[in-house]
């Protein structure tokens, strides 16, 4: 089976993770309720891994790094926590669903926001077209930083100056940049929250996520419940990470995320970015010279994420692939935004997206494939 | 850790975070869930001092703004007092 939907999810992990996991469920009960051993191992488990995250991404507290269940339960407590009534929104044409959807729900509070149509692979375009839409309404840019659609990357830095210029804070959708692409929270001040999930490339389980805060701003609570903390009182702690971490965390999962944390720090992210980036590049060359085919490639300006368009279905193409071992996505990504923005609009593209654990030769073979198609 | 102190947290990942931080200054701890009395009628969470290097800890956890919410000391009697 060759695996080229870690786009979705990173299905290859480290084995430390799995080990980790079932270590946790075996060693691990509920961190922050008891004072027994058990709980204690829970506890030193959910820290160790917040301590690491807040390190890998520069945050210089751990209580910053807030566990959730996904970077779609992320990015709802970040845009949810920044906007509010009359609040204008500046989005980027490539984002997912997952910020289109909460910003569509909160129009009826007079929430607004623009998405900003810009040529693929060009960030240039990008940034001139984001600052354009800027109006004096605008609160904030969200941003994903790496498209889950084409694998384009984001202008995060110019973008960043941007929001500085205008006095706006930044979202950061991560969730197919984190693991690959270096980041330090602190190199962007504008920077309000960077959202993530654990299971792509940090390598964590599935129904892992987190939300980095890096200001102090009102957090809106999505839950609200028990914390583990301030028990007497009967609303919701307002300090991080209690305040956005109502009910029992995830410690199974928390355990092999941090253990994705750790692959990912040994192996280095400018390794593994440099790593995937050759091969797209190999898959896009291999492909490219299929002529039936549409393919997306941007060179340096794209990460582990490659769309092709094929002559038939996207759906049927991914059946076909899927049929003789090649594990790819097909349709519109929870994306539609981005299709519409690029072009690809009703049928959507095939992605094929790599990991960390994929081979020059596994691609040279998904494209011996697709040939014979 | 007999005769300690107790410093009180708001929290398990404060109190952790403190313990992490003296640790890396060469002052051991023990965490410990507090009684409901000396967290204030709230789950808490502390760490045991010793009394000798209470004071040197406050002064670093206030270096890291680390809040503390209460210091316990034994009296005489092996009851905690809060501390003035």
């Amino acid at each position: 089976m060759i695996y080229l939907d870690s786009g979705a999810t990173t299905w290859q992990k480290p084995r430390q993770v799995f080990r980790a996991v079932q270590k946790a469920m075996e060693s691990c009960a509920n961190p922050g309720r008891s004072g027994h051993r058990p709980a204690r191992e829970a506890e030193r488990v959910v820290y160790s891994c917040r301590e690491e995250a807040a390190e890998f991404f520069g945050l210089d507290r751990p209580e910053r790094v807030v566990f959730t269940q996904n970077a779609t339960h992320s990015l709802n407590l970040a845009i949810k926590s920044l906007l509010h009534e009359g609040s204008h929104a500046v989005i980027t044409g490539y984002e997912h669903n997952s910020v289109v959807r909460p910003l569509e729900a909160m129009k009826g509070q007079g929430v607004t926001y623009t998405a900003v149509s810009s040529c693929l692979f060009d960030p240039e375009d990008m940034a001139r077209q984001m600052e354009r839409a800027i109006t004096k309404e605008t609160r904030c840019m969200i941003v994903c930083h790496v498209s889950n659609v084409f694998g384009s990357i984001a202008p995060l830095e110019e973008l960043d100056r941007i929001c500085l210029r205008h006095g706006l804070s930044m979202i950061v959708d991560a969730s197919q940049s984190a693991g690959m692409l270096p980041l330090s929270v602190k190199k962007y001040p504008s920077a309000a929250f960077f959202c993530m999930p654990g299971h792509k490339g940090l390598y964590g389980p599935q129904g892992t996520g987190l939300l980095l805060c890096c200001k102090d701003i009102p957090l809106y609570t999505i839950m609200e419940g028990g914390t583990g903390s301030r028990s007497l009182e009967v609303t919701q702690p307002d300090f991080l990470p209690d305040a956005l971490e109502s009910g029992t965390l995830n410690v199974p999962g928390i355990a092999g995320l941090w253990e994705g944390l750790k692959f990912i720090r040994r192996q280095g992210c400018e390794a593994i970015l440099r790593r995937e980036q050759e091969l797209i590049g190999l898959l896009a060359r291999q492909l490219g010279e299929q002529n039936n085919l549409r393919v997306f490639a941007g060179g340096e300006n794209q990460a582990g994420v490659l769309s092709v368009v094929f002559p038939i279905p996207s759906e049927e193409a991914a059946e076909k692939l899927a049929s003789q071992g090649v594990c790819v996505r097909a349709g519109l990504h929870c994306a539609p935004l981005a299709h519409r923005t690029a072009g690809t609009l009703p049928d959507g593209t095939v992605r094929l997206s790599v990991s960390a654990f994929n081979t020059k030769r596994e691609m040279i073979r998904a494209a011996d494939l697709i040939a014979k198609m | 850790m007999k005769d300690a102190s107790l410093m009180i947290f708001r929290s398990v990942t404060y109190a952790q975070r403190a313990g992490r931080v003296l640790e890396k200054q060469g002052i051991t701890t023990y965490m410990l869930r507090s009684q409901a009395i000396l967290g204030g009628g709230s789950c808490s969470y502390a760490l045991k001092v010793a009394p000798r290097q209470l004071e040197h800890s406050l002064e670093i956890l206030r270096q890291c703004q680390i809040p503390v919410n209460g210091v316990y000391v034994l009296d005489k009697w092996g009851h905690y007092q809060k501390a003035q």
